[in-house]
């Protein structure tokens, strides 16, 4: 009966990175539109691919879309590429695509990442997707679609400039850690995906493209490269990126985003640095002097 | 086909009759035994003993099958059983820190003390249809390959402590020796105490509570959380016996445990720091368990100063809707006859419509009688 | 209609067409940079290979086109409607791409859907075919994908193209985009380029 429906146990044919062509140029026009509305959340016929929605997607068929033989990809989540879900998204693409993956930053051609910008500067030639949960960033004060489309075709944004402003009154500063509002190209304000703070300056005028892919929500957005990105903010009140008192543990870093590792449970604790690539080539370009 | 009232007990023999026999579906395949849905479908009989509110794996398959797989249907016959059961007593409160650990993880580090374990889960998997499980693997004599593939079971014992090591997640509430409620005796209570709302929301359909816990994720009503914890394993159930004075072990019961943390800024006498969700379930079932947590913690806005305005927020709204026997019979009694209620409205709604069409002809005349 | 031409498009569909769109997505998102895509085995004349392998990269029976005169002949309309199943209209504010056979007859947007301000993405992209990318009067480029400024200098385009080119940049959000495409390349204008004429 197998037989007759074309379905073979023993060979896995999917096709190349596992979206039909149909789906894949669906999802590349609505990218070039992305690209060409810098910040503007394109809608998107998601799909459902064989991991959850909730868990990269979106980032799953940008990536699928955009993916080709001679690509070299690397998929970190938290910065790292060790974790469970990096790895599993990491093979997912090479079982469909047979590509080459790699763990370096600066070899690889496509990153997708989940809540990390990697630290060592991007190049030209690099693509980057970022996972996104919930790409539009008035959703946390307005629930309606409706109300948040008319405020972004009107640039109508005072409402994010008063709930940052509240903050300010009742703790001296803006209380968002991460996922921290940004206007792009000037005119839209936009989701940098739940990125820490620490990581919106890297992406104003990167060199490399950065494409949101938010399968849940269907949407597609992007930053083109060398586009200005703001962190909103007032003038008495600048932008301020996190700041650690230490260094990272295994390669003396100052100026990276580092992770609180627990050493026991009465309260020993590390920092190390989030993103293993940039720690790696720290650690080997000392050992090297 | 209902004829009249008199042919109720005929039908109802057929009826049964007739789901007997799609139960058993094609008398040429094997029938499903009962141990076979104990061991292989272990996450529905889970889910049967959580929301049937009785840990009996077998009587919770037993329950599947009858169901033909209709998981609220099982529910309902479990929870039918469980009314005919004496209570013999109370155990002690599970020490869920002494758990034998099949899975144990924590999103809130990269590693934590006692280790991350991912042990069995769906959560990497590539959700592709495996054929291979199509061909059912038998030996020569049509008896199951025995597969040698033992896992070592992880003998992990470690408390939670590392979330209260610093003083910004709130403290545990203590074993303190307090008469818990219990739904199963006592109706619930509103405004609702905790140990009502915990156990009310582990009696309560998954897929109602995933959607709360999911609403709260999409705006309506977050809460902000982190899975600080999700243990899977088993647990000794203890029990004191008055007459002997002493504990003793009666077995022990697999359970899935999860622990959010909230980051809490709203009360302007409290410094911010994080508040818990906490969720406890028989079997694997994290889904539920997270949904329970999250859930949990909405309900706590109360003791926080959070403003209620999200159906998810809103005690009445959930505790009373989440049991999934009672929305199914409530639901499902609309196939009942109603033809007497019926009856009364329809004279009801023809009369509205003579008084209506009365005053639109008197409406009609006096306009005309106007334009005239 | 000619067999052969029917039955051939991209040697490989699947890779050709992702290396297609991977031109694409470089030239939107860096501006006045020339990038060359793969060539089709055969296209129909007078569609050229670069466009020829834009259709078959972007195009199929959910994105309407609209042809210039004399792109709009059988030869043209039954190899895309055979390779991608795309559907042509003569109206041009139906069309989600609009494809020139050059640039003569460019320079009036406003007949193409320019998109709205709730929805600027549902606006057209139009593809022209031009003699050559290079050689003819030199605009220097700004905006988004661009690190300072860029010259570049297609042939072909039509007097006043590059004041039009800017009124529609001026409107933005919503505008038109455009590809430039000679035979072997192509070259992006998204509605944030604006050029300055020297």
């Amino acid at each position: 009966m197998l037989d007759d429906l074309g379905l073979d146990a023993a060979q896995e044919d999917y096709s190349f990175a596992f979206l039909d062509e149909q789906t894949k140029r669906m999802v590349r026009r609505a990218i070039l539109k992305a690209v060409a509305i810098p910040g503007y959340q394109v809608p998107f016929g998601d799909r459902e691919v064989p991991l959850p929605p909730g868990w990269g997607t979106g980032g799953i068929q940008v990536t699928a879309s955009i993916i080709g033989r001679s690509d070299r990809l690397k998929v970190i989540d938290q910065g790292a590429d060790d974790t469970t879900n990096a790895v599993s998204i990491r093979r997912f693409f090479k079982r469909v695509t047979g590509i080459s993956t790699t763990e370096s930053t600066g070899e690889a051609t496509i990153i997708q990442s989940r809540h990390r910008i990697p630290e060592r500067l991007l190049e030209d030639a690099q693509i980057l997707i970022m996972q996104t949960p919930q790409p539009e960033p008035m959703r946390r004060l307005i629930n309606s679609e409706e109300q948040a489309r008319k405020l972004h075709a009107f640039a109508r944004y005072g409402l994010m400039q008063v709930r940052l402003y509240e903050d300010i009154a009742r703790f001296g500063h803006v209380a968002v850690s991460h996922d921290y509002p940004v206007r792009v190209h000037r005119r839209y304000l936009s989701s940098p995906s739940p990125i820490p703070r620490f990581d919106n300056p890297k992406l104003h005028r990167n060199r490399a493209l950065i494409i949101f892919g938010a399968g849940r929500e269907r949407r597609i957005h992007a930053i083109p490269p060398f586009t200005e990105v703001r962190s909103l903010d007032f003038e008495d009140y600048p932008f301020e990126v996190q700041k650690w008192e230490q260094c990272c543990a295994l390669c003396g870093s100052d100026n990276s985003y580092l992770d609180e590792v627990l050493l026991d449970d009465k309260g020993s604790i590390q920092f190390i640095c989030s993103d293993t690539s940039y720690c790696n080539d720290r650690r080997v370009e000392s050992r090297r002097r | 086909m209902i004829t009249s009232i008199k042919g109720g007990e005929k039908a109802i023999d057929a009826s049964h009759r007739l789901l007997a026999k799609r139960r058993r579906g094609n008398p040429a395949i094997a029938e499903l035994s009962v141990d076979q849905i104990r061991e292989q479908l272990t996450l529905a009989v889970d889910r049967v003993m959580n929301e049937g509110s009785l840990h009996d794996p077998t009587l919770a398959a037993l329950a599947i099958k009858q169901a033909e797989g209709d998981l609220i249907e099982a529910i309902y016959l479990l929870r039918a059983y469980r009314t005919t059961i004496p209570r013999f007593g109370y155990t002690k409160p599970l020490e869920t820190s002494e758990m034998i650990v099949r899975r144990r993880i924590s999103t809130t580090h990269k590693d934590i003390p006692g280790g991350q374990f991912l042990g069995p889960t769906y959560d990497y998997t590539h959700r592709l249809l495996d054929f291979s499980l199509l061909e059912e693997a038998e030996d020569e004599d049509g008896l199951p390959v025995s597969t040698d593939d033992t896992f070592e079971e992880m003998n992990l014992c470690y408390g939670a402590g590392f979330l209260s090591r610093t003083d910004v997640v709130e403290a545990e509430l203590p074993s303190d020796g307090i008469a818990v409620a219990d739904l199963t005796r006592e109706p619930m209570k509103f405004p609702s105490k905790r140990d009502q709302r915990l156990q009310n929301l582990t009696r309560g359909d998954e897929g109602f509570l995933m959607a709360l816990c999911y609403s709260t994720m999409r705006g309506y009503g977050r809460n902000h959380p982190y899975v600080a914890e999700m243990r899977h394993g088993d647990v000794s159930v203890v029990m004191e016996i008055p007459e002997l004075q002493f504990e003793v072990g009666i077995g022990t019961v697999r359970v899935t445990e999860c622990r959010t943390i909230h980051m809490t800024v709203n009360k302007p006498d409290t410094p911010a720091h994080y508040t818990r969700g906490y969720g406890l379930l028989f079997g694997h079932c994290e889904r539920k368990a997270l949904s329970v947590a999250i859930v949990d913690r909405a309900l706590r806005g109360p003791e926080f100063g959070e403003e209620r305005r999200h159906p998810s927020q809103d005690e009445e709204f959930v505790l009373s809707h989440s049991d999934s026997v009672a929305a199914s019979g409530l639901v499902q009694h609309l196939k009942l006859p109603h033809y007497v209620d019926f009856q009364g409205e329809l004279q009801l709604l023809r009369q509205l419509r003579d008084e209506y069409e009365k005053r639109a002809g008197q409406a009609d005349s006096a306009e005309n009688e106007n334009a005239g | 209609m000619n067999d052969s031409i029917i039955a051939s498009q991209f040697r490989e569909p699947v890779h050709d067409s992702q290396a297609t769109f991977r031109a694409l997505l470089s030239a939107t998102s860096r501006p006045g940079t020339i990038i060359d895509i793969p060539s089709p085995t055969t296209s129909p004349a007078p569609l050229g290979s670069a466009l020829t392998a834009i259709a078959l990269s972007l195009l199929d029976d959910t994105t309407p086109l609209w042809l210039d005169a004399a792109l709009n002949t059988d030869s043209v309309t039954n190899y895309l409607r055979f390779h991608s199943g795309v559907r042509t209209v003569s109206d041009p504010r139906e069309a989600m791409f609009g494809f020139f056979s050059c640039a003569d007859t460019l320079i009036d947007f406003d007949r193409f859907n320019r998109g709205d301000s709730f929805y600027p993405d549902r606006s057209a992209t139009l593809v022209v075919q031009l003699p050559s990318l290079t050689g003819g009067r030199p605009v220097s480029l700004s905006g988004p994908g661009i690190e300072t400024e860029t010259s570049v200098a297609p042939a072909g385009l039509p007097e006043g193209f590059w004041t039009h080119w800017n009124e529609n940049a001026a409107s933005y959000p919503v505008g038109i985009d455009l590809v430039l495409a000679d035979q072997r390349s192509v070259l992006g204008l998204p509605r944030t380029t604006k050029a300055s004429i020297s």
